[in-house]
Parts: C-alpha cells; sequence; structure tokens
C-alpha cells in the first residue's frame, strides 16, 4: 500500500497534504493536550513497533506482496488519534530514511494507511464491542473485525487514489503519465491481495496481541485517557467525508472524457 | 445475466441436495410457510456460525491460558519453566522465510548506518547547510515528479548522481539500491504498459501471445525512469544528511516540534526493536527442529508481536524514568543553523532552476 512518488500526478500529492493537514493538526493538538509526558516515548514506541511489524513481507497473488499495518493495534491501546501520529511517524520515517513509499506522496499514504485504517477500524471496534470488557471474547471478535474491515478500507482507498490517476493526468495521446491503470485494475488488484492476505493478516496480529496482552497486561485498557479522542462522534467520521469529497470531485471531473 | 443455464450448472442441480433447499422447507409453497421457513433457516444459520465461533474463540483462548507469565523477574524457577517443552515435529522442513525476512531487516539498518557515516564525514553536499539541502531536495523531488520532458529528466537525474559523487557516497551500493527499488515497484506496472493490451501501437517485439508495443515501451520506461529518479534523489538526500539534520531542516520549514522530538526517538528505538525482533526470531528458529505448522506459525505472529509490543513500552517507559531523572526533556539541540555558505546559494539556485524548467517542460507538453 506503500505508494512510490512516479506513481501519483503533483495534483493528488498536494491534495494528500492539503487533506492531512487538519488531522495532523487536530492529532498534535490532541496528543499535546491529552497525551502527559510519559505517552511521547510510548508513541514513539508505538512507531518503532509499526514499522518492524511491516518489515515481515507476505507474498501476495500477482507477485506483489503485502504486509499487516500493525496500526490496528496501536488504535485499540492509545486511540486513534494517537495511532494516526504515530503511523505518520512510521510513514515519514520509511519514506525519508528507507526509500519505501514516496516522500511526496507522503500525504496520501497518511490518508490511506494512518486516517482511514485507524479511524475505520477504532469506529468499527467501538460499534461492535459495545462496552464489553477487553480481551472478552466480544471485545476480541471487534477487533478481529476492525482489522480487517480497516485493512481493506485503508486498501480501498489507496486503489482509488490510484485509478484516478489516469483521468487526472494524461498527455495528448490520452495515455496516463503517472499509475497508467483505471479502477477496474486498480480497484480489483489492490482488494484481491488485501482481501486474501493482508486483512486476515491485520486481523489475525491484533487479534493474537489485544489477547495476550488483555490476559497478561490488562493496564494497557485501563485508564481511558490513555486513548486518544476515543470518544470521537459520528459528527468526526461526518466532517471526515466532507472534507474529502474534493477528491472525489476531482476524479469525476475527466471521468467522461472532458480533458 | 447470461441469458441460458450453461450445461454444467443445469445439469449439477441433482447433484447436491441441501437439507434445505431455498431456506425453506419441502413443500412450503403458501406465503406464511415460507415466510416460516426464511425464519427457520436464519435461526439454525445463526446457531451453527455462532458454535463454530465459540469452538474457533474456545482454540484462541486455551493456550494462553497455561502461559500465565509473572510480571516481575523472581529467582524461583516459574512452573512453565520446568515442564518440558513438547517436541513438535511436523515433519515439514523449516521454512526459511523468517530467516530470511530478519537477515534483510539486519541488511537494511546495517546499510542506514553505514550512510550516516558518509554524511558525517562531509564531503560536498554532506557539508550543506540542512535547511538549504532541504528545499534544493524537495524541489529536485517535485521536478522529477512534474517533468515531461526527457533531457530535463536525464539532468535532474545527472544532478542527483553529481551530489551523490560530490558528497563520495558509495556509488555501486547507491545505485543498486535505486536500480533495485525501481525494478521492484515499477516492473509490476511497467511490463503490462508495454503491452498491446494496454497500450495499443505499432509491435516491436512479439512473444507468442505477448506482443510489446513501441508506445508502450516509451510508457513504461517513463514509468521507470521517473521512478529510478526519484528514489535516487531521495536516497542520496537521505544518505548525506545526518536523520538529526533532515528533522532539524523540517523543524525550521514548520514541523511541529512534538513530532520531531518523536521521530528523533523513534529513529533510535528503532533499531533496539529491530535487534530485539532479530533475537527473538533466532532464539525461536534455535529450539525449533522441524517446521511449525501454519497454525503455530500464526499464533506466533500474534504472541510475537504481543510480547515486541509489551517490549517497547517496557523500554518506553525505561526512557521515561530516565528522562525525568535528568530533569525533563532537553530542549531539542536539532536547531542549531550552521548558517548559510556561498555554495548552500548556488546549489539551492540551480535546484530551484531544474524545477522551473520542469515545469516549463510540463506546460510547454500539455498543449
Amino acid at each position: 500500500m506503500h505508494i512510490p512518488d512516479a506513481y501519483l500526478s503533483p495534483v493528488t500529492q498536494a491534495a494528500g497534504f492539503t487533506v492531512m493537514a487538519p488531522f495532523w493538526a487536530t492529532a498534535i493538538r490532541k496528543t499535546s493536550r491529552e497525551l502527559t509526558k510519559k505517552q511521547i516515548p510510548l508513541l514513539a514506541m508505538g512507531a518503532g513497533f509499526c514499522f518492524v511489524v511491516q518489515m515481515f513481507n507476505l507474498p501476495a497473488p500477482g507477485g506483489t506482496t503485502a504486509h499487516a499495518l500493525g496500526i490496528a493495534l496501536l488504535t485499540v491501546l492509545v486511540g486513534p488519534w494517537a495511532a494516526l501520529l504515530g503511523m505518520t511517524l512510521t510513514l515519514a520515517v520509511q519514506a525519508i530514511l528507507f526509500g519505501d513509499g514516496g516522500i511526496l506522496a507522503l500525504g496520501i499514504n497518511c490518508l490511506n494507511m494512518a486516517l482511514v485504517v485507524s479511524f475505520s477500524a477504532h469506529a468499527i471496534i467501538r460499534a461492535v464491542a459495545g462496552t464489553a470488557t477487553p480481551g472478552s471474547p466480544r471485545h476480541l471478535v471487534a477487533v478481529a473485525i476492525g482489522a480487517f474491515a480497516g485493512s481493506i478500507l485503508g486498501s480501498l482507498s489507496a486503489a482509488l487514489i490510484l485509478g484516478s490517476q489516469p483521468l487526472i493526468a494524461s498527455d495528448a495521446m490520452g495515455h496516463a503519465l503517472y499509475f497508467p491503470f483505471g479502477y477496474s485494475v486498480a480497484v480489483p488488484a489492490m482488494l484481491i491481495s488485501h482481501l486474501a492476505v493482508a486483512g486476515p493478516a491485520e486481523a489475525v496480529v491484533t487479534l493474537f496481541a489485544v489477547a495476550f496482552l488483555a490476559r497478561n497486561f490488562p493496564e494497557y485498557f485501563k485508564g481511558g485517557a490513555e486513548r486518544i479522542g476515543a470518544r470521537f462522534r459520528l459528527s468526526t467520521v461526518l466532517t471526515a467525508c466532507f472534507v474529502l469529497t474534493p477528491l472525489g470531485l476531482m476524479a469525476t471531473g475527466s471521468a467522461w472524457g472532458e480533458w | 445475466m447470461v441469458g441460458y443455464a450453461p450445461a454444467g450448472i443445469a445439469n449439477a442441480t441433482e447433484l447436491a441436495r441441501p437439507a434445505m433447499p431455498d431456506y425453506a422447507f419441502h413443500g412450503a409453497d403458501g406465503n406464511f410457510l415460507a415466510i416460516l421457513g426464511y425464519i427457520f433457516s436464519a435461526a439454525v444459520g445463526a446457531t451453527i456460525v455462532g458454535s463454530a465461533l465459540r469452538v474457533a474463540l474456545r482454540q484462541v483462548k486455551s493456550p494462553a491460558r497455561q502461559s500465565q507469565m509473572p510480571l516481575a523477574p523472581s529467582l524461583a524457577v516459574p512452573d512453565w519453566m520446568r515442564t518440558p517443552n513438547p517436541v513438535v515435529a511436523s515433519g515439514r522442513a523449516p521454512s526459511r522465510w523468517l530467516n530470511q525476512t530478519v537477515a534483510k531487516i539486519r541488511r537494511t539498518y546495517a546499510r542506514t548506518i553505514a550512510f550516516e557515516s558518509v554524511a558525517r564525514a562531509r564531503h560536498g553536499v554532506s557539508q550543506m547547510n540542512p535547511v538549504a539541502k532541504a528545499i534544493s531536495f524537495l524541489s529536485l523531488l517535485v521536478a522529477a515528479s512534474v517533468v515531461r520532458s526527457p533531457e530535463v529528466l536525464a539532468a535532474v537525474a545527472g544532478l542527483g548522481l553529481v551530489s551523490a559523487l560530490s558528497a563520495r557516497v558509495p556509488l555501486i551500493s547507491l545505485l543498486s539500491r535505486v536500480v533495485g527499488s525501481a525494478v521492484f515497484f515499477g516492473l509490476v506496472l511497467a511490463i503490462p504498459v508495454a503491452t498491446a493490451w494496454v497500450t495499443p501501437g505499432v509491435e516491436a517485439a512479439r512473444l507468442g501471445e505477448i506482443a510489446v508495443t513501441w508506445p508502450g515501451l516509451e510508457r513504461g520506461g517513463w514509468l521507470l525512469a521517473r521512478l529510478a529518479t526519484a528514489i535516487l534523489i531521495a536516497s542520496v538526500w537521505q544518505s548525506t544528511t545526518r536523520w538529526n539534520d533532515i528533522l532539524g531542516s523540517l523543524a525550521r520549514l514548520g514541523v511541529p516540534e512534538i513530532f520531531i522530538t518523536m521521530a528523533q526517538m523513534t529513529y533510535r528505538f528503532l533499531f533496539i526493536l529491530l535487534e530485539t525482533l532479530g533475537d527473538m526470531t533466532q532464539a525461536r528458529e534455535a529450539r525449533q527442529i522441524s517446521g511449525y505448522r501454519a497454525q503455530g506459525s500464526r499464533a506466533y505472529a500474534g504472541a510475537g508481536s504481543a510480547i515486541l509490543f509489551a517490549k517497547s513500552a517496557t523500554t518506553a517507559h525505561e526512557v521515561q524514568m530516565a528522562i525525568e531523572a535528568r530533569g525533563g526533556m532537553a530542549k531539542s539541540v536539532l536547531l542549531r543553523d550552521p548558517g548559510w555558505s556561498k555554495t548552500d546559494f548556488v546549489v539551492l539556485a540551480v535546484c530551484l532552476t531544474f524545477l522551473v524548467l520542469s515545469i516549463a517542460s510540463g506546460v510547454t507538453h500539455a498543449f
């Protein structure tokens, strides 16, 4: 899901940073307000943890590889806003230091892998688990479903952005300048590998890790203050959709060959 | 939809006799009975799924119950150490995958640390002002992204290479990294794009059913060249600048300080975590005679990541205590400004010129 630089048009890259900017600002504001000093190392460690989990590439259909993100676990433990920040750190280190994912594509990569995954996983886990105690069967089922669905939604978002590239930037011959395939190729390619490999991997890693931590280190699940913004509301989700709408407009603007 | 039932499907209906065909009772033709049938089948389905889930969850719970680990180290030998491990011989050969991944991880960070020493040597681009360098390389990246003429793209890549040479970056490892990444990320797209199915046009070569066209080759080549140039520039920036200097320049460009502090910590934790992971897998391999069953591997993936997270949290706690013992977090030393030299201005001007040229090439090609 790490999109390299040459796959996205400059417009999309700029849009990625524009969309992410308010989320990053909110995450930093919430984190520095609600996060005690104690959690700054924890969050940095969480970012390192996501990084290590992502080093394990599993072979996926079509010769590509897929890997778990580790962000669903981070979301369960520190809440979606802090997880968003932790994942952003991971992606920034990967892009600048290891060349995994583009530097200019960082905004879009954060949108797909940090924002969409953490918030959708969080919303689904909260909806399914209700008030179940952490580590209870219902909570674990919720965690697995949330991690799986989050991974799928993140890949879907990446596929939609990649698939829109031929519509956004083409040369005079109608040939795409960046990612060359439309939705019909990008969406199935991403979804198949994530439904088959990455999604289950994310679900399994998160499920077992949460089960283990709830049993052996229950203190991680106490003290609701640690989970930043754990009580975010439907209005937040709607605002997010509202903010993301221009992306859709950008894609449909040329869908009928107006360019 | 198809307009006919394929013969295989039409004949196959009698092969399998479901207990409740079409979710209804046999002979349930009346409306009321049909509704009852639906409700009854829903209840049966829910019961089956529910009991399967119960069994599955019991599977998840039972092994963990036995491995109650003590939180604090104690001198007494814990119970789980006294009982001998069961011999897990699945009859499979040990999988090389885990070892290879760990070897890859260790190679990656060995190389990263090696490049840090290149950046410390301070030749050529390495001794530029970090902020000037950040702006220069970011503008080259944007240039590689918007450029539409091959000559300008080649010039941008050339500039990247020259700056790598000036800093005495080991050229072979740099190029192998760039080519390797470009091939890994790019060929997946470039090969299908070059074929006649995706890009119709004059055929360049044919291998059985697969035909490669000239316009397709041009598009695939562009994709690879753009990708390789972007990776080259990012690699040269990274390998000629220390991580702290990259962060310092980003802080000066307006990235909030809390983020910079965390990024600084992440960098340090990363290598500790990777080393811990390497030790964990090595220990596991050492305990194991034959390969793992799929179930065992999955359980290990989950429990392993949980242990890794617990270890991370313990380290984070220790770091926190160390910070407090020293009287709080020191003000970041990243923001020292070595001042701008003439070279900084010249390099920045050259890079900005390339950015303008690239944008211009995009405009002239677009119309």
